[in-house]
């Protein structure tokens, strides 16, 4: 991880570790892993009513 | 958030933002690397979702998902655009208080869900595009969230500061219907 900027606290995440980070993510909030998870979202099974799917979507840019 | 460069235009983008949420946190801010302009990005915390206590509600989590790719504007000028943000209130049990969203691919424009029935948390309410500067505004005026040690005396110029180049630089507040 790598400070982008001089302003403290904003990391840069390599997709390793934003794989990392989204893995352990959906496991603790889905109880699924981050493929599973993937899996399901290409294959639109995904439940988007709960906040925890919308919420995970919105950070799988770090993950691909 | 206009830069000269596509880093310049991320800088001035993020850093705002991580300043902004200092004011109720002290989690690093989240930002992929490697990422090509035109890519989508994303922006996370490093405490997922950041649990608060509300004077007035109590235990809080607070989602933030927030997605931003880097446009050319000139030949030396690149800013932020916005594709998707989602914010959520939810309680200690994680039921949803309230979520301000705007995920174009799916629901055009801005909304808002609240979870009252009769209207009930599927509904789409209307409402403009959302700053984070302004839910973190929220939570501490409205919410008494407190206010972290650095920025106790500070927090409310420090959001106005943040918030300044949003307001000043964002191509859209009101959604507008295409005919």
């Amino acid at each position: 991880m790598n400070a982008i900027t001089s302003e403290p606290g904003i990391v840069e995440l390599t997709r390793d570790e934003g794989r990392v980070m989204l893995n352990e993510r959906t496991l603790r909030m889905l109880g699924m892993t981050l493929e599973e998870f993937e899996a399901a979202y290409d294959a639109g099974t995904l439940d988007l009513d709960r906040l925890e799917v919308a919420h995970l979507i919105t950070l799988l840019p770090f993950a691909r | 958030m206009p830069g000269r460069t596509p880093q310049q235009a991320r800088d001035a983008f993020l850093v705002p933002l991580r300043r902004a949420l200092s004011c109720v946190a002290a989690a690093r801010l989240f930002a992929p690397r490697g990422k090509e302009p035109g890519d989508i990005e994303a922006l996370s915390l490093s405490e997922d979702p950041l649990r608060l206590h509300s004077a007035r509600i109590g235990p809080l989590q607070f989602f933030i998902g927030h997605q931003y790719k880097l446009v050319q504007d000139g030949r030396h000028a690149w800013h932020v655009s916005t594709v998707r943000y989602v914010y959520h209130l939810a309680d200690e049990e994680g039921r949803e208080l309230i979520g301000w969203h705007w995920h174009p691919a799916s629901s055009a424009y801005p909304h808002l869900h609240v979870p009252a029935e009769p209207i009930g948390r599927r509904m789409h309410v209307p409402t403009g595009r959302v700053s984070l500067e302004s839910v973190i505004r929220f939570l501490l005026d409205d919410l008494e969230v407190p206010a972290t040690r650095d920025r106790i005396n500070d927090y409310a110029q420090v959001l106005n500061e943040c918030e300044a180049p949003f307001v000043q630089h964002r191509r859209w507040h009101a959604w507008k219907r295409e005919p």
